[in-house]
C-alpha cells in the first residue's frame, strides 16, 4: 500500500484545520493528496501549499500517513478515522481522533482537548499528555466515546470519560476534576491522582484506579474483590498495548455507585499491601 | 506383522466450533472441560460430538488463567448452537471459577453469554475489550466471564480405523497407544469414552426408527451367522474415531495412531488395522489407510 509523509514547509501560527487528512486513502495520488482542502486561519488552502508530501509504496495492507513538525494548532487530526495508521510525531492540537471509528492514531508528543471524543472504534496512544474532555461528547452533543482504545502516557487533565458509553480510557499518570461523571459504560483505567467530583453521576461502567480519594458519598463500599474480568482487562492491555496496570500483588476493593442516584458503576480500587 | 487393510474411513461434513475454558486452576479448568464434554461421544444421539482438544498454559489463554480448548461437533448449526448453550449454562457457568471464551473466529455467530446474560437478572454487566464482548454475570463466588459469541467453523467427523487383534488385551493395549499418540495434535478431538468405541455402528436397523445399529460384521459373536469380515482368529475390534477440523489434521492422527501399533514392540496379538465406511455413501470424505501410512 501507501506510506504517506507530511512535513510543513512554514510554521503552523494559525489555527490550522486537518480533518481532511482523513481522506487519505489507497486510491489517492500524489496530486490528489496534494488537492486536498485545509483551512488555515480563515482562509481554504491546498495541503500542497503547506506540506511537503513524499508518497511511498510499501508492501503492508493497510495506508500509512506520517506527519511531521506540526503543534498544537493543528485541530482535528485523525477525525473521523477509519482504518490504517495515523503517527504524528510533534505535538497536535484539538479534536485527535474525534469520531473516529477504526485504524490507529500513535502521537509522539501531547495533544490538546477532545481526544477521541465520540470515536466508536480503533485506538489512540498518545506518548505524552492529553488535556480535557478525552473521550466527552462533542460540544454540543450528549453522548461520550463509544468504542475503541485511548492511552495516555503521561497525564490528562477535566472531564475525562464524560458521559462515556463504551471504550477504554487508559491515563498511565493521574487526572485533574470531574473525571468519569455521569458515564454509562464502558473501561476507565487512572493509575495515579483522580481530581474532585470524580465518578459523579455514574450509571454504569468501570473504574480501576489507585487513589482513594474519590467521595464516598457517591460509592459505597462492597468489599474486596477477585474480579476475573480484571485479569482479562490486564492481560489485554499487557498484550495489545505492553502496559502493565497495577503491581500483581495488590489487593482489590470494590465500590458500587453513584449510589446518590441508584447508580451500578464499579470502581476497583486497588490498595497497597 | 500387522495388516494395514487396503480400504478407507469414510467422513461426512460437520459443524464445529472451539470454545477456550479457563479456572483459577488446571484441576478445575479440567473439571469444567470434563463436564461440558460429558454425554458428548456421539450425534447419532447426543446430539453433538465433544472433546478436550489441548491443555492451555496461562500466557495462551485471555485472562491469562489456566485452561484447555474443547472442540465442539455437530450436525447441523442449530444443534450446535443448542448443545453449546445448553452445556456452556449447566456444566461452565456451574463450575467454581470458571470462565468461557471462542476459541475461533468466523462469520456464523452461535450465542453464548449474549444469552447467558440473562441469568444475571439485570446485574450482568457488558465489556467490551476491542472488538471483543464479554459478560460479566454475577455467581456465588463472584462472576460468570462470558464471551458475547462463540463462532462456527466447518469440519469434520467420523474419520476412524479399525483395530482387529485375537483378544482384548493386546487390542485395547493397541488403542490405548494410538490414543496417546493422538491425544497430543491440536484440531482434533477422539470423542468416545478414552478415545476408543466398541460398539461401531451401521447406518439403518430392522427396527423402524432407529437410525444406527451394530455393525455385525465386525461383531465376534456373530460371524458364523452373517457375512462376517472377521476369521477365526480374530476376537476383538476396537474402533479410534476422529474428528477434526480439516482432513489434514484427521490423516495426520491416522497415520500417527496406525504407526504407533504397527511400531510397538508390544501390540503381539493385533492381526489388522481397517476402517469402517459404508461404500462411499455417507461422506465425501475418503481416508485411505494405505496412501496415510506411506
Amino acid at each position: 500500500m501507501k506510506n504517506i509523509i507530511l512535513k510543513p514547509k512554514i510554521k503552523i501560527n494559525h489555527h490550522l484545520d486537518l480533518r481532511n487528512i482523513s481522506l487519505i486513502d489507497a486510491s489517492l495520488n500524489f496530486n490528489s493528496i496534494f488537492k486536498l482542502k485545509i483551512l488555515y486561519g480563515n482562509i481554504e488552502k491546498k495541503i500542497g501549499d503547506l506540506f511537503d508530501i513524499k508518497v511511498e509504496i510499501n508492501k503492508k495492507e493497510n495506508v500509512k500517513v506520517e506527519i511531521s513538525g506540526i503543534n498544537n494548532n493543528c485541530d482535528y487530526v485523525g477525525w473521523k478515522w477509519k482504518n490504517g495508521n495515523l503517527k504524528i510525531n510533534s505535538n497536535v492540537g484539538s479534536f485527535l481522533g474525534a469520531k473516529m471509528s477504526g485504524g490507529n492514531i500513535i502521537v509522539n508528543g501531547s495533544a490538546e482537548n477532545f481526544v477521541g471524543s465520540e470515536m466508536t472504534g480503533g485506538s489512540i496512544n498518545i506518548n505524552k499528555d492529553a488535556c480535557d474532555f478525552v473521550g466527552s461528547p462533542l460540544p454540543g452533543s450528549k453522548s461520550g466515546m463509544k468504542g475503541g482504545d485511548i492511552i495516555i502516557k503521561g497525564k490528562a487533565r477535566d472531564y475525562l470519560a464524560l458521559n462515556m458509553r463504551r471504550g477504554l480510557i487508559f491515563v498511565n499518570s493521574g487526572v485533574r476534576n470531574y473525571c468519569c461523571n455521569n458515564m454509562i459504560a464502558g473501561t476507565v483505567i487512572i493509575k495515579k491522582d483522580i481530581g474532585k467530583n470524580f465518578g459523579v453521576g455514574m450509571k454504569r461502567g468501570t473504574i480501576l484506579t489507585n487513589d482513594n480519594s474519590f467521595s464516598k458519598t457517591f460509592f459505597k463500599e462492597n468489599g474486596f474483590s477477585s474480579s476475573i474480568f480484571y485479569q482479562l482487562l490486564n492481560n489485554y492491555i499487557i498484550k495489545k498495548y505492553g502496559i502493565k496496570m497495577f503491581k500483581e500483588r495488590k489487593s482489590t476493593m470494590r465500590y458500587l455507585g453513584d449510589k446518590n442516584i441508584d447508580g451500578m458503576g464499579e470502581i476497583f480500587l486497588k490498595l497497597e499491601n | 506383522m500387522i495388516k494395514v487393510e487396503d480400504t478407507f474411513a469414510e467422513a461426512f461434513p460437520m459443524k464445529v466450533s472451539r470454545l477456550i475454558i479457563t479456572a483459577y486452576n488446571d484441576n478445575w479448568a479440567f473439571n469444567a472441560a470434563n463436564s461440558f464434554c460429558g454425554f458428548a461421544t456421539s450425534v447419532i444421539a447426543c446430539g453433538c460430538e465433544a472433546g478436550i482438544e489441548s491443555k492451555l498454559l496461562p500466557n495462551q489463554t485471555p485472562d491469562g488463567r489456566p485452561g484447555v480448548s474443547v472442540l465442539v461437533f455437530s450436525m447441523s448449526s442449530k444443534e450446535l448452537a443448542k448443545q453449546i448453550l445448553n452445556r456452556t449454562g449447566q456444566c461452565l457457568m456451574t463450575s467454581p471459577t470458571s470462565a468461557v471464551f471462542s476459541g475461533n473466529s468466523g462469520e456464523k455467530k452461535i450465542p453464548l453469554g449474549n444469552s447467558l446474560r440473562y441469568f444475571g437478572d439485570g446485574y450482568q454487566i457488558a465489556k467490551m475489550l476491542g472488538n471483543r464482548r464479554f459478560w460479566r454475570i454475577p455467581v456465588m463466588d463472584g462472576e460468570f466471564l462470558c464471551e458475547d459469541f462463540a463462532y462456527q467453523m466447518e469440519g469434520i467427523g467420523g474419520g476412524n480405523f479399525l483395530i482387529l487383534g485375537e483378544n482384548i488385551k493386546s487390542v485395547l493395549y493397541a488403542a490405548e497407544l494410538a490414543v496417546k499418540k493422538m491425544n497430543k495434535l491440536e484440531n482434533i478431538i477422539l470423542p468416545f469414552p478414552g478415545g476408543i468405541v466398541r460398539s461401531g455402528s451401521k447406518v439403518g436397523s430392522k427396527y423402524k426408527g432407529l437410525i444406527a445399529s451394530t455393525n455385525f460384521d465386525y461383531c465376534p459373536n456373530l460371524r458364523t451367522i452373517v457375512n462376517s469380515k472377521l476369521n477365526r482368529k480374530i476376537n476383538c475390534v476396537l474402533e479410534i474415531v476422529i474428528d477434526g477440523i480439516n482432513k489434514q489434521d484427521i490423516e495426520l492422527a491416522m497415520k500417527l495412531g496406525i504407526t504407533e501399533i504397527i511400531k510397538s514392540k508390544e501390540t503381539k496379538g493385533v492381526e489388522r488395522i481397517s476402517a469402517g465406511n459404508y461404500g462411499g455413501k455417507l461422506g465425501p470424505y475418503l481416508f485411505k489407510l494405505k496412501s496415510i501410512i506411506t
